[in-house]
């Protein structure tokens, strides 16, 4: 048995379509409803979970494959763990976003930023060798600059239409996000051949697309 | 604070007073200490305080952060012990001669664990170092006491996996890139390898066609055999004889097998690396490996090895396999 912890939501549904593709049973993903924990035919169990918790449980080998998105793999502190495929669905990436006017102000004193994502921003601000004020926002951080909260934002941008409804643009593209694959490592070690039965017709399938 | 509301109240850092499976890390640890002292090594009672800046001597990337510290009576950071190689180490370097030595330890490390993870701060180790037996004697030395210790542990399914350090820095140096080497290695990144690759252009074809099998480059000794058989840089050729000249000198082979894409997991390590494996620990259970340039940076120029067993992780799989 292989248990796969999948990220409910968008990533579930691409997830969804890459297996049904591989020629893996996914009927009882279908008409799952509300149950977080289904079997297949394959002898896989597939959990359903937040994303950081995807991650919790690969770290206790409570499940040997994830599917995750590359943020949610950047923010979290724990990195023991393999990273065996992008599967090229998911895609977005991280940015610095404010008012137009940013790029020419003069800002007295630290630059203020909103975001989800306090260690994506904290490293990008490092990078750039400035010192910024960092407010953590749980959503909509576009919110930040329209309320006059903060001078900009770290987040994902995925089409820009939320920002451009708000009169917000992208100052400079952070870092690629996607969603990956990942596994416990003990894991691989134990149940490689039926892993990388995995990987192999998830890499085919991904390939064939791009 | 009422007194009585101490019943219920700790720091965040502690686990409380441990009751459950003492017993079994004490049998565990006479285990240990019958099988060392078989060997003739010395059990050293290790301090719990180290200036800080010995180990940031010694690691380059040395995360601070994860260490219990505080300012001592000279004004300097004293750190809670972090490992058991270092203090030892140091020992040694005090002694006026150069000969081979045999240290054993048992006791806590502690590390600051991520907060509401499930994870301890402190945590109980065992283990060996050996001083100044060179190569594959001193290789096979360990592992026969790592394989000695394994049989008498009560758990199933075990794997001894074993890795190069040495191969891995010549890939390094063959690609001139040991960042982004450790960044897919460690991770087993196939996509990472391959847009990694096809970025170098300028690498050799077999080079190529090595680096883009290596996350996967982990079983048996077949797969060690095989790999040799298609390398051609002598560095890479030599590191790999000397793995399988370790397996051939080993008594007990059936648990042992091999990882190429293993990356050093303390940057000192040199030659030999290896990991223990249960299936019912989500982490290794044993770690070790060759450091032949670690005791350079105190000039004494003496080859060593050592392993650190994870008492906690063995209890656990012990617990989850019905063995306590």
């Amino acid at each position: 048995m292989v248990r796969i912890a999948i990220t409910k939501g968008r990533i579930e549904k691409d997830v969804y379509k890459l297996f049904k593709k591989c020629g893996f049973d996914v009927t009882p993903i279908e008409t799952k409803d509300r149950k977080l924990q289904v079997k297949t035919r394959d002898d896989f169990e597939f959990i359903f979970a937040k994303s950081n918790d995807v991650l919790t449980f690969i770290e206790h080998g409570m499940a040997d494959l994830g599917v995750v998105g590359k943020d949610t793999l950047e923010e979290n502190d724990f990195n023991n763990y393999n990273e065996l495929l992008d599967l090229n669905v998911g895609k977005c990436y991280f940015a610095l976003a404010a008012y137009p006017n940013y790029k020419t102000k003069i800002f007295n004193g630290r630059k203020k930023i909103a975001t989800k994502y306090p260690n994506i921003a904290k490293k990008y601000f490092s990078d750039m060798k400035e010192n910024v004020e960092i407010i953590k926002l749980e959503g909509s951080v576009e919110l930040g600059p329209v309320i006059g909260m903060t001078d900009a934002i770290v987040d994902i941008v995925e089409t820009g239409s939320t920002l451009k409804a708000n009169g917000l643009e992208v100052i400079e593209k952070i870092s690629n996000i996607s969603t990956r694959l990942i596994s416990n490592k003990v894991s691989l070690k134990y149940k490689s051949e039926e892993i990388y039965n995995i990987v192999d017709k998830l890499n085919k399938v991904i390939r064939e697309e791009s | 604070m009422l007194l009585e509301e101490y019943k219920y109240l700790i720091p965040e850092e502690s686990n409380g007073v441990i009751t459950q499976n003492v017993k079994e890390l004490r049998n565990v640890e006479t285990l240990l200490r019958t099988i060392f002292e078989k060997y003739n090594y010395i059990e050293t009672l290790v301090p719990l305080f180290e200036y800080i800046d010995l180990y940031k001597n010694v690691y380059t990337n040395f995360d601070e952060e994860k260490t219990f510290k505080y300012i001592g009576k000279d004004g300097n950071v004293i750190a809670l012990r972090w490992d058991f190689t270092i203090p030892i180490a140091r020992h040694y370097f005090s002694q006026s001669t150069n000969q081979e030595a045999r240290y054993s330890y048992f006791g806590k490390v502690y590390r600051k664990e991520k907060v509401y993870k499930g994870r301890n701060n402190e945590s109980y180790q065992a283990g060996i170092e050996l001083i100044n037996v060179p190569g594959i004697p001193g290789n096979i030395e360990v592992l026969e006491i790592l394989q000695n210790l394994l049989k008498n542990l009560n758990l199933s399914n075990l794997k001894v996996e074993l890795g190069s350090a040495k191969f891995f820095n010549r890939l390094c140096k063959l690609t001139g890139n040991k960042q982004k080497l450790i960044e897919i290695l460690s991770k087993k990144n196939i996509s990472e390898m391959q847009k990694f690759v096809e970025a170098n252009n300028n690498l050799s074809e077999k080079l190529k066609y090595l680096l883009l099998k290596l996350p996967r480059l982990f079983g048996d000794i077949t797969m060690l055999d095989d790999i040799i058989a298609k390398s051609e840089d002598e560095i890479i050729l030599k590191s790999l004889k000397e793995l399988r000249n370790t397996y051939n000198k080993i008594n007990c082979k059936e648990n042992i097998v091999f990882d190429l894409s293993m990356c050093p997991s303390m940057e000192y390590y040199t030659c030999l690396m290896f990991k223990v494996y249960s299936p019912y620990s989500p982490e290794p259970i044993v770690s070790g490996g060759r450091y032949d340039s670690l005791y350079k940076n105190f000039k004494k120029d003496v080859p060593a090895i050592g392993m650190g067993l994870y008492l906690n992780n063995i209890l656990n799989a012990l617990e989850k396999e019905g063995s306590i």
